[in-house]
């Protein structure tokens, strides 16, 4: 049943193409229609044909002068050129069969009466031809599985679980690089433009169905179908959580969202209540967003609200301590049985209670794997924050400041850290794969500190600072209450 | 804009009370005679207030006399309501206890559609803007949600010498309301402002307004 309502939706083609058919493609590196067909040529797995009136060879492939010409029916046509010459394009298309395109031109709905008048042309024309189409005015797709690009970033990381939708293309391409840095793995980003044909809750039925989608984020400036809207939500959440974020709320917002998507903005205070009602967690903020994103989609449910702290750094410990309390979250004191257990493989002037503070320790196997242990053995908590794992990046950098003056220092000593390092980060990526509960790691080093890349590719989210990182815990909780009420429902 | 029609108070309350919602008692009089008759059978302390088509926000146009307590306060307030609204006929209730003022509102919004809310009542609606919305009608246990969803959510809990408000009972006047919106397209807003609680912390609607649409 799943599969054959993914298999039959418009959108499954649309990202699992196997042949391309780009209109608007050039070689001039100062052209959009070069720099997105690069995007493509990249990464994607399938045949590729670009579509130019004159030239034979675009950017190493050969190149058709016409829809009519090309050798197959392609899976998908990517539209790239000025929004007159689309409808007859669309034409030709439908003549020759093909049934699925991105639009990328802008220039319609969102332009006053004029555009309005060219965005239901093709809407008529593929309505006649039955083509499905994501657009006008977006951005276009991206899939990290097959390497379907078709927006103006490179795809930077490895796939993941995350499926985005977003009014905005910004968020679905420019964010590409970001995704890295933060170790955020996506399994589709779709941009929906002015959503004249595919709209966000056509997008939302597929992400609903499809299995490596663990989690969908959200990026609103105005839904047309709402109610649709709120009953595929509430179908979905139960099964994966949805996160969104709504621009269009306040008069600001709605003028600018208005000329950017023609979306048709709605008061804060409801789009509010729908979220509330469709049981999606309405995130603050763009950050904030894909901090929950790479969090829900990565991390089991927050049984209970119960946070262990351990950290080796007395105020960060403070603010998660702090930040906990303030999201409805308990960071309770440990059982004397326990805090005896701990004191005795913790310096002697460690704090016990919760946090544990093990003081400037560099112990990485104790803050990252003992402790944790012992607190998933011994103490009945839901999840565990861990803030402190400086890894070799931090003595390398040491070591290269001092190097013309100190002469002493052992250049294995790097090396040594980085060994001792991974094989603590082992053993965490293990003991999680085994307790199956949440463990967040708060940091200020990203990517860039190798233990840190390790354990983003291995499910362990490592998330900028701290009350980012806890609010990605009180999402998780939020979304265990969402689920309970919707099952005791 | 298009044209709107305000009902009255005492007409808005008929929707309400057709639909079994606990509204507080009231007689509608039309002079001083009937004014005193009513007060014999709802007994002090009262209120009065005129009772006509196209009238909101009473209290701005201080018209509404609360906690009446003798044939003296009556007759001024008669007078004053008279001398503003001649042809207002005047309304006289019972004074539910208002320690507490909650608000239930229905409104057509023109991208969501029909939509319910509930919040703080009385002029903390105004100030605090305490309130949460949904798209209508809605599930008793969505209304039940509703409550848990303002800031000011222990009004409705045991608190100083007041009991716990009975929740089932405002969650049900939330579904009504949802459902008396979203079933009837020419009502365009319901403003039931405030709803308050008697010692039992039973809810009862106090006042309201409907607009239709034309």
């Amino acid at each position: 049943m799943e599969n054959k309502r993914i298999i039959n939706h418009p959108l499954n083609t649309i990202l699992n193409p196997d042949s391309i058919a780009f209109v608007g493609a050039s070689s001039d590196l100062s052209k959009p229609g070069a720099l997105h067909l690069l995007s493509l040529i990249g990464t994607f797995k399938g045949k590729i044909y670009p579509i130019h009136p004159r030239e034979r060879q675009i950017l190493g492939l050969r190149a058709y002068s016409s829809i009519k010409d090309l050798p197959e029916i392609v899976d998908l046509l990517v539209v790239m050129v000025p929004n007159a010459s689309v409808p007859k394009l669309l034409m030709e298309a439908g003549e020759k069969g093909i049934k699925h395109a991105i639009i990328i031109t802008a220039g319609y709905s969102e332009m006053g009466d004029k555009g309005q008048e060219l965005q239901k042309e093709i809407n008529e024309i593929a309505h006649k031809y039955n083509i499905r189409f994501l657009g006008p005015n977006c951005i276009g797709a991206v899939n990290p599985e097959n390497g379907l690009n078709t927006t103006f970033f490179a795809i930077k990381n490895s796939p993941g679980h995350l499926g985005i939708i977003s009014q905005s293309g910004s968020f679905v391409t420019q964010t590409l690089h970001y995704f890295s840095k933060i170790g955020l793995g996506i399994s589709k980003a779709i941009s929906v433009g002015n959503q004249a044909n595919i709209d966000v809750v056509d997008c939302l039925e597929y992400l609903g169905e499809d299995p490596n989608t663990h989690a969908i984020a959200l990026y609103i400036e105005g839904i047309k179908r709402v109610r649709q809207f709120l009953e595929v939500s509430k179908k979905i959440v139960p099964k994966k959580p949805i996160i969104a974020v709504y621009a269009g709320g306040t008069q600001a917002g709605a003028r600018a969202t208005i000329s950017h998507t023609a979306a048709l903005s709605g008061k804060d205070e409801l789009y509010d209540g729908l979220f509330k009602q469709a049981g999606i967690i309405r995130a603050d903020s763009i950050i904030e967003l894909f901090d929950m994103g790479l969090v829900l989609s990565t991390q089991p449910c927050l049984e209970n609200n119960r946070i262990g702290i351990i950290t080796n750094s007395g105020g960060p410990g403070a603010c998660i301590a702090d930040q906990c309390e303030r999201q409805g979250l308990v960071v309770p004191q440990l059982s004397e049985d326990t805090q005896k257990i701990i004191s005795k493989i913790t310096p002697s002037i460690s704090a016990l209670k919760n946090p544990i503070d093990i003081t400037l320790s560099f112990d990485y196997e104790l803050l990252i794997y003992k402790l944790p242990k012992i607190l998933f053995e011994r103490e009945d908590i839901g999840g565990i924050v861990i803030y402190g794992l400086f890894g070799p990046m931090h003595m390398r950098d040491k070591i290269n400041s001092v190097k013309h003056k100190v002469k002493e220092i052992p250049s294995e000593m790097v090396e040594f850290m980085h060994q001792i390092c991974m094989q603590a980060c082992d053993r965490l990526i293990e003991l999680k794969k085994r307790v199956n509960k949440p463990i967040i790691l708060s940091s200020l080093t990203g990517a860039e500190d190798p233990p840190i890349k390790y354990l983003q590719e291995n499910n362990i989210p490592v998330v900028l600072g701290m009350k980012r990182a806890v609010l990605c815990l009180k999402a998780l909780w939020d979304y265990n209450n969402i689920k309970k009420n919707i099952i005791e429902g | 804009m298009k044209e709107q029609k305000i009902l009255s108070e005492y007409d808005s309350k008929n929707i309400l009370r057709e639909a079994g919602v606990l509204v507080c008692k009231e007689i509608l009089a039309k002079d001083l005679t009937e004014v005193r008759k009513a007060i014999a059978e709802i007994g002090y302390p009262v209120v009065l207030k005129p009772s006509l088509p196209g009238l909101a926000h009473k209290s701005e146009h201080k018209v509404v006399f609360l906690d009446v307590k003798s044939d003296q306060e009556a007759e001024n307030a008669y007078n004053i309501i008279k001398d503003k609204f001649p042809e207002a006929k005047i309304l006289v209730q019972e004074m539910v206890n208002n320690q507490r003022e909650v608000v239930v509102g229905f409104i057509r919004d023109r991208i969501m559609g029909p939509c319910v809310m509930f919040g703080l009542g009385g002029i903390f609606t105004e100030i605090l803007r305490d309130i949460t919305f949904r798209l209508a009608p809605v599930s008793f246990k969505e209304a039940m949600m509703m409550l848990q969803d303002i800031k000011g959510k222990k009004i409705l809990e045991s608190v100083r010498s007041l009991v716990e408000v009975d929740k089932n009972a405002l969650a049900d006047i939330i579904v009504k309301v949802s459902n008396i919106g979203a079933n009837n397209n020419h009502i365009k807003e319901i403003d039931i402002n405030p709803i308050c609680f008697n010692e039992q912390g039973t809810p009862i609607v106090v006042d309201c307004s409907v607009i239709l649409n034309n």
